[in-house]
């Protein structure tokens, strides 16, 4: 065999191992308008009001054909409350559909208030704090219809570490999930 | 040196990687050009949630069931919390067997759903699953009770379902192990008996498989380390693996 037929080998090795999964983002519901409206409880500090609206926009400008906009009367709130403080959960999207549809009816997104104390909006986010934006994006990010990806870095991934502030802006991956149920 | 045989296989191999990049991006280039509704779009990409897997997570069982009218899927952003931290956070550490799964409640004052539609349902409206855990053994802080109710999110009725993603699952007859504390949560913990909470979700409950693991979603440790690490105090060796062993 040749140098050219190694060559040739060694790239076609190179390209199976380069092959990814056509995604990493799981899609599980949408709205069919296209564009959903939210409201800001009363209950969310004014500090993280700006954070709401920030973490929406990430997701309306994510090149799909999505918007978010923020309502005074919406059904779809976004609140702070106390969810137990033995419960380690930072914050929910709650989802309500109609069996036999993927079609949202209906959500909140939560923040939970025990974590008043661990809780910034600083950058960087201090040690040992988890930050407002982040949280907030990600429960956007279910409230368009998406679940948990696989890609660590992405900002749909399952976990959240303190300390850190890169959710706030979405993934390449986070992108491409919006963009598969919207389309652009 | 590699024979010819090989070096055939590898590129027949490496054009067949090619032909299948070409599809899968021609496939999603198809996809993203084609003017779909968000209905159709999902349709053709990953599937939604089903009722099936809503049934399991509150159940812990697969079996087949009308499908009531409404779910609800609750997704939740978790705090990770290590060994010291769940070993800190929990009143009790219990090694017991499911005994029964009861029927789930809402949080209501007489445990019933308000309405029958999503628009009537109230806002912080949520439904519980109460578990019995016959105890074999206490780990931290022994209790009286010989039996233990363990309260989940989540649940189904005839018209809702309800599910939580980080929730513990449970089956009757599995031999757990629990991370426990009294529920003191504005949501739950005025609603029915006296009853505990797995500290957090889903990283507080390890199913005792028969050859000797501990196993949570995706990870698992190994039985004694974990027994060990939790009288010792110190973090045991956790390990990921794709599918849960049973």
């Amino acid at each position: 065999m040749t140098k050219i037929s190694n060559r040739v080998i060694v790239f076609c090795l190179m390209l199976l191992c380069l092959i990814c999964p056509a995604s990493a983002y799981t899609t599980q519901y949408y709205w069919s308008n296209g564009y959903v409206g939210y409201t800001i409880d009363s209950s969310v500090p004014t500090a993280y009001k700006s954070c709401v609206d920030a973490a929406a926009n990430a997701w309306t400008n994510a090149g799909a054909d999505f918007d978010y906009y923020s309502s005074v009367n919406s059904n779809n709130k976004v609140r702070y409350y106390s969810f137990g403080s033995q419960v380690n959960y930072l914050g929910s999207c709650t989802r309500y559909v109609y069996s036999g549809t993927t079609r949202l009816s209906k959500m909140y997104i939560d923040l939970n208030s025990d974590y008043s104390s661990s809780w910034s909006t600083s950058t960087p986010c201090p040690s040992g704090k988890y930050d407002v934006l982040s949280v907030f994006t990600h429960e956007f990010g279910h409230g368009v219809g998406l679940g948990h990806s696989t890609i660590t870095s992405a900002t749909m991934f399952k976990d959240t570490n303190s300390g850190t502030v890169y959710k706030r802006s979405l993934e390449q991956d986070d992108k491409n999930g919006i963009i598969a149920i919207y389309g652009t | 040196m590699v024979n010819r045989t090989t070096k055939y296989g590898l590129l027949s191999v490496g054009l067949l990687s090619v032909l299948i990049v070409g599809i899968v991006l021609f496939g999603n280039l198809t996809q993203h050009l084609q003017n779909n509704s968000p209905e159709e779009n999902l349709q053709q990409s990953a599937l939604p949630v089903s009722s099936d897997h809503l049934t399991q997570d509150a159940q812990g069982n697969s079996t087949e069931v009308d499908s009531p009218q409404i779910l609800i899927s609750s997704s939740g952003s978790l705090a990770y919390l290590n060994f010291t931290e769940l070993n800190q956070r929990s009143e009790s550490i219990v090694i017991g067997t499911v005994k029964e799964i009861l029927p789930a409640k809402w949080n209501t004052h007489d445990g019933k759903r308000r309405g029958d539609t999503i628009e009537n349902l109230g806002e912080y409206d949520a439904m519980y699953t109460d578990v019995i855990i016959s105890v074999d053994q206490y780990l931290k802080n022994p209790l009286e009770q010989k039996e233990i109710r363990v309260r989940i999110q989540g649940g189904e009725d005839e018209v809702v379902k309800m599910a939580f993603d980080s929730e513990p699952s449970f089956k009757e007859g599995e031999k757990v192990l629990l991370y426990v504390s009294k529920d003191v949560s504005t949501r739950f913990k005025d609603f029915g008996p006296e009853h505990y909470l797995v500290i957090g979700a889903s990283l507080g409950k390890f199913t005792l498989t028969d050859d000797g693991l501990a196993v949570r979603e995706y990870e698992y440790v190994d039985q004694k380390e974990l027994l060990d690490a939790i009288e010792k105090g110190y973090e045991p060796e956790i390990k990921s693996f794709k599918e849960v062993k049973e």
